[in-house]
């Protein structure tokens, strides 16, 4: 370890320490830097500057091996290609598998990357507001423990970072989906605004909306509007979504007060009984294995629901035994994610003459609608809202149909049959026994020990799955579409890449992690805003929330500084 | 339009500064070896061999170029030397053995010098269980994979837009032609 000497305390001393930079990290060091405070963030991967994106203009052809994995490069990635979507186009923004090991007593799908910008650069940029339902749901069902925030402590936040996001969509006027500053929508298709018709005149309380997406459909602080080349996911050199590298460390930047270290695993927070607060973090450095301490006055965890989680665990002191905040014996505990993967498709027979241009990077949404009511007579608690989009069918869709010859050849050129499909993604509640921890002696090769899962669905999720299929296949049925299938290819816990809950929020030191403002209980200087806060899951895409807090939780940093209270 | 000129144009109007590696990667790519005396990388003479049948049978030459005038047959060959594992080679190749032994079975001869005429039945009484047959459909969507990732039916045949710059969700088809060459 390095001795730190007075003036090395000095150089390695900032007013904020922001550890990741990915969604919540960026906007944390947003705040913290444009309200004056010296800030660090520290990145454990390497770093990547807003554009460089070496695949963004890149078709199949101009790939080594048409954009398809190697061997090697699987054998690599053989937990991050579970997702499906991995290909060489977007591999370097996902994680070694092999040198950043995990262990799972029951599988979970740990996707991630390290390196600057983190997931919000391969994030799927849908943007819904929880609603007054989702935070009040565990309190009237008794379920877990209650929020201890309502919606109106987050409405002004949704508004503030909503302007600076930049989300297209539509108002709806919904409760169960409050509706936001958005940019004009994205169109829907001939099929999508034929299928919306349908199904609002068939199913009172039923609806759909284009996609609000966090793409530009009007240009924003000189970065985009979107160009419709659906390869969000690659880096858009056109900034035209939101991701920490486009957006929110550029202005972090242009204050002067943001310094960047890339390659600085954090292993802990380093806790002072004296003060009982937080005096800095503990690094090893990814490439020089060089331990270093950094300190400050306030502190932000940002390094995703399991990263924050993990080094919270590792920070081990006399006040905390098991881990900083860890009073209540629930950090770890209570993990959730969305389950999804099951729905419906059909066919379309006519609008053979309509067609689209340009390639949208967003579906169509319907928002919950089960379990609305309090006499709702369902099989389990809270609901889902469906994500889809209709499309022409080409040969992606047919390759494993029969057909072969000239005809099928030509068949494949021509543009195919319409179709559309919509998917579920379901709450999922908190349960204690779901949860990950610490091999007690496994760590990987920087000495951090390995995270290991042990979580799954259970009993209210898989109910709710049945109507999540069904009510699809209903409503695909009602608007004309023919062949409708139901399908469920099983979703499995971290798929969703919604990791949420391992540092839960709540009033109560002796069952929460932290308070209403995100503090550490027991450590009021140490702020956790991404997933690891959530003491619920809703139903919708959580990121927008996460910004949302890290927005209110940064101001409230700010002013308890000011007032000496942290 | 051009690639590399719509991107110009696309950052210039939008005053977007592209770095030299973002335009470089698309100089590069993937290139099929086009040689006269081409040898299998990974499969056997008759596999080979029934790869290059598959390839015209399934997606002939007519008016637009077929899957062997792309090269397809040797694409598939080097896809599977670089991306199948040791297990997945041995599986596909014993696969392929059955496949070729059923097809001549189908015939009542060698599939691989039987006519076309012969070829296209005995290859229907498959291609018509398709879900049943893991091997075949397998090849066949690397196939029609490696047909449509190509550079001349991508930019060529297809309708090519690599910068849409909007999204209009209803128009005339009649208007594109040939379906669009990217999702």
């Amino acid at each position: 370890m390095a001795n730190i000497n007075g003036k090395g305390i000095a150089q390695n001393s900032y007013d904020a320490i922001v550890v990741g930079s990915g969604v919540s990290g960026g906007w944390a060091a947003k705040e913290l830097c444009e309200k004056g405070l010296k800030t660090i963030v520290l990145e454990r991967g390497r770093d990547v500057k807003h554009g460089e994106y070496p695949t963004a203009f890149q078709d199949s052809w101009d790939m080594e091996n048409r954009g398809v994995l190697t061997a090697e490069e699987n054998a690599r990635h053989f937990k991050q290609v579970r997702t499906g979507f991995m290909k060489k186009d977007k591999i370097h923004w996902f994680v070694d598998d092999k040198r950043n090991p995990y262990q799972e007593d029951k599988r979970f799908d740990w996707i991630r990357g390290y390196h600057t910008g983190g997931r919000s650069l391969t994030w799927g940029r849908q943007c819904y507001r929880w609603s007054e339902m989702d935070f009040e749901a565990n309190a009237k069902e008794g379920i877990a423990i209650d929020w201890p925030i309502r919606y109106k402590d987050i409405a002004p936040w949704y508004d503030y970072v909503e302007g600076f996001v930049g989300i297209s969509g539509q108002k709806m006027g919904l409760p169960q989906l409050p509706d936001g500053v958005f940019q004009k929508p994205m169109d829907m298709n001939c099929l999508e605004k034929h299928v919306k018709e349908r199904i609002e005149k068939e199913f009172p309380g039923r609806y759909m909306t284009i996609g609000r997406s966090a793409n530009l459909t009007e240009a924003l602080n000189g970065r985009g509007p979107c160009q419709f080349r659906n390869r969000c996911v690659r880096g858009c050199p056109y900034g035209a979504y939101f991701s920490s590298n486009s957006t929110t460390l550029p202005a972090a930047e242009n204050t002067g007060n943001l310094t960047l270290r890339p390659y600085s695993i954090v292993t802990e927070v380093i806790y002072d009984s004296d003060s009982g607060k937080a005096k800095g973090v503990r690094i090893v450095d990814q490439q020089t294995r060089e331990s270093i301490e950094y300190f400050a006055s306030v502190i932000f965890l940002n390094a995703s629901a399991i990263g924050s989680t993990a080094i919270m665990l590792n920070s081990k002191s006399d006040r905390f035994p098991d881990g900083l905040g860890n009073d209540s014996g629930e950090l770890g505990h209570n993990l959730m994610d969305h389950h999804f993967r099951i729905g419906a498709a059909g066919v379309f027979e006519g609008m053979e003459d309509q067609y689209y241009t340009g390639r949208r990077p967003n579906g169509i949404y319907i928002p919950r609608f089960r379990n609305l009511d309090e006499g709702s007579d369902r099989n389990y608690v809270r609901g889902f809202g469906y994500q889809g989009r209709a499309r022409r069918m080409d040969w992606n869709e047919v390759a494993d149909k029969p057909g072969f010859g000239a005809e099928f050849k030509d068949s494949l050129i021509k543009p195919g049959s319409w179709y559309m499909s919509i998917t579920g993604f379901g709450e999922c509640l908190p349960y204690h026994e779901n949860r990950m921890y610490l091999h007690k002696d496994k760590t990987d090769e920087w000495g951090m020990p390995v995270v290991v899962f042990d979580a799954g669905w259970k009993q209210n999720e898989l109910n709710m799955r049945i109507d999540m299929g069904n009510d699809a296949a209903e409503m695909l049925e009602a608007s004309g579409l023919k062949d409708v299938e139901i399908f469920d290819y099983h979703s499995t816990i971290g798929e969703g890449i919604h990791e949420m809950g391992t540092a839960r929020m709540g009033d109560d030191p002796k069952t929460a992690v932290l308070n209403g403002n995100n503090q550490v209980h027991g450590a009021p200087n140490v702020y956790v805003t991404d997933g690891a806060c959530m003491t619920s899951a809703s139903c919708v895409n959580p990121s927008i929330t996460y910004m949302a807090l890290t927005a209110r939780a940064s101001n409230h940093a700010v002013e308890e500084l000011k007032k000496g209270n942290i | 339009m051009d690639r590399r000129e719509a991107i110009k144009q696309s950052a210039l109007l939008m005053g977007v500064t592209m770095s030299g590696a973002v335009l470089s990667g698309i100089l590069n790519g993937c290139t099929v070896d086009t040689s006269d005396d081409y040898q299998p990388l990974v499969f056997s003479g008759e596999n080979f061999r029934l790869i290059t049948a598959m390839c015209d049978l399934i997606m002939p030459t007519t008016d637009t170029p077929g899957a062997l005038d792309l090269y397809v047959d040797r694409l598939v060959d080097e896809l599977a030397s670089n991306s199948f594992n040791a297990e997945i080679l041995e599986r596909t190749q014993k696969g392929m053995d059955e496949l070729r032994a059923q097809l001549d079975e189908n015939i009542g001869s060698s599939f691989l010098d039987a006519s076309r005429e012969e070829q296209e039945e005995a290859l229907r009484v498959i291609d018509n269980n398709i879900s049943d047959n893991e091997i075949y459909r397998s090849l066949k969507g690397i196939i029609i994979f490696g047909y449509f990732s190509s550079e001349e039916v991508g930019e060529n045949i297809m309708s090519y837009d690599p910068i849409p710059g909007k999204f209009v969700g209803c128009i005339p088809a009649s208007g594109v032609g040939n379906a669009w060459s990217l999702r």
